[in-house]
């Protein structure tokens, strides 16, 4: 081994990463060269300098590792990781709107009651619908054999009719009396109306006494045409307001008759 | 005993405290390390923090074919080296900003501010001889510094070495042996030991 081949393997022969016959040729190169020897010496020096950097004193310091929450990996396990979340919302969307065609195809029904929930989906629709709304109000036949699941639906559906006929009869009420209160506001502003005018013509009358009497049946017959024209306003007033109170009243017993459908509340 | 590898094995299906493990069989190890590159103990514990932290969330970037402490080591040293950047860096703007304002009293203090040296009080009663060993590991260029210091206090290979760096192995012993002889130069003019 000579010098330039003993420099290329100083350091494995520092470190000792050096194999046996490697280790006996270099250290048989350092007896004879005094400059490689000097060279090792000086680099035996500084490491023994760097082992008094000893480690620093230890301190305790806990590491806090963000682990992900159980859920997050039941989502993992649950969703492709690759997956978007734009595409699991659409495939949520896919399959809720498959699921709802699918139960109007079989006629499943849903009840909800404090005691749960009952479940029943008939593979060919019932000719007598089961469908409660508020213009039919009969009771549900419900056979009890045909439930997959034991059902409150039979003792649940007489109490339901009576709390739909109760609210019929609530709405029914509140439209009536709907009624009446606009019928006598419209009264009430066409007599304010009639005595505005019959002032008017009172003292038209007192006016035109001294003159023309064709001017006077002139002006009047002006009047009262003005008189019928607001009228004729005030009806048609009235009437729209009408129709829309009893739309209101239609779409209040349409919600009535939906909430009804999904969800009951006894007495 | 379990080796890293089947922990970490574990850490991937799900299991945390396979993790845990992993951060107490190697935190000590990563914090001297981080330590002796950067110098200063609150900042070296937020970096051996961050380095747990990327390789858990890297983990399944891991490549099973290379040793977990491995992996770790490197995570490790590219925090600690993006640190000294961002030190280096800051302490640049604020000489710039104190050039603007002309003082250039200050100027000592900021270089002083620029190498990893220990605050007063983390080390009042450092011993001289490692004082000096330490403030001259401290003015090696970091691609030198991060070898001997696995080295000669990690104890790994060159082999290992150059698996950590991602270097090939005569790059290792060409920053190995320049390391040395700047520590043996700067040693000696430090009247450490006299040749
Ligand atoms: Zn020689």
């Amino acid at each position: 081994m000579n010098c330039e081949q003993f420099k290329d393997k100083i350091l494995d022969f520092l470190y000792e990463e050096i194999s046996e016959e490697e280790r006996a040729e270099a250290v048989l190169h350092l007896k004879a060269c005094s400059s490689c020897n000097a060279e090792v010496n000086e680099f035996k020096l500084v490491r023994g300098d760097l082992a008094e950097w000893g480690d620093p004193a230890a301190r305790d310091f806990s590491i806090t590792v963000p682990y992900p929450s159980p859920l997050r990996f039941f989502k993992q396990w649950l969703i492709p990781e690759h997956w978007s979340m734009r595409n699991v919302m659409a495939l949520a969307i896919a399959s809720a709107l498959l699921l709802l065609v699918a139960f109007s195809v079989l006629g499943t029904e849903v009840e909800f009651s404090k005691n749960g929930f009952a479940f029943r989906a008939d593979l060919l629709r019932r000719s007598d619908s089961r469908r409660s709304n508020i213009a039919d109000l009969r009771p549900a036949a419900v056979t009890p054999a045909s439930l997959p699941l034991p059902s409150p639906v039979s003792t649940l559906e007489p109490v339901k009719s009576d709390i739909l006929r109760e609210v019929t009869r609530m709405i029914q009420e509140s439209e009536n009396r709907q009624e009446q209160l606009v019928k006598s506001e419209e009264i009430r502003l066409v007599n304010q109306l009639t005595s505005g005018y019959r002032t008017q013509v009172a003292d038209l009358t007192r006016q035109f006494n001294d003159k023309h009497k064709l001017d006077y049946v002139a002006v009047y017959d002006n009047l009262e045409q003005q008189r019928l024209a607001d009228l004729q306003q005030i009806r048609m007033a009235f009437s729209s307001l009408d129709a829309r109170t009893s739309q209101q009243a239609k779409q209040t017993q349409q919600l009535v008759d939906l909430i009804q459908k999904v969800s009951y509340q006894p007495k | 005993m379990v080796t890293d590898e089947a922990l970490v094995e574990r850490t991937v299906r799900g299991d945390t405290h396979a993790y845990d493990e992993l951060v107490v069989r190697w935190q000590r190890v990563i914090y001297n390390l981080v330590y002796r590159m950067l110098g200063k103990e609150h900042e070296a514990e937020e970096v051996c923090q961050d380095a747990f932290t990327a390789a858990y969330l890297n983990l399944k970037n891991f490549r099973r074919e290379a040793k977990f402490s491995s992996w770790l080591y490197r995570i490790a040293i590219n925090l600690s080296t993006s640190h000294l950047r961002k030190r280096q860096r800051t302490a640049w703007e604020s000489l710039d900003e104190m050039r603007e304002k002309g003082t250039m009293a200050d100027l000592e203090a900021v270089q002083w501010n620029v190498g990893p040296r220990p605050s007063i009080e983390d080390h009042a009663i450092e011993q001289d001889r490692a004082r000096r060993v330490r403030s001259a590991m401290d003015q090696l260029h970091p691609e030198c510094r991060i070898v001997l210091i696995l080295k000669e206090y990690h104890g790994l290979t060159f082999k290992e070495i150059a698996e950590v760096l991602n270097v090939p192995i005569s790059t290792v012993k060409t920053r190995m042996y320049a390391g040395l002889s700047e520590m043996k130069k700067r040693l000696a003019r430090d009247g450490l030991h006299e040749a």
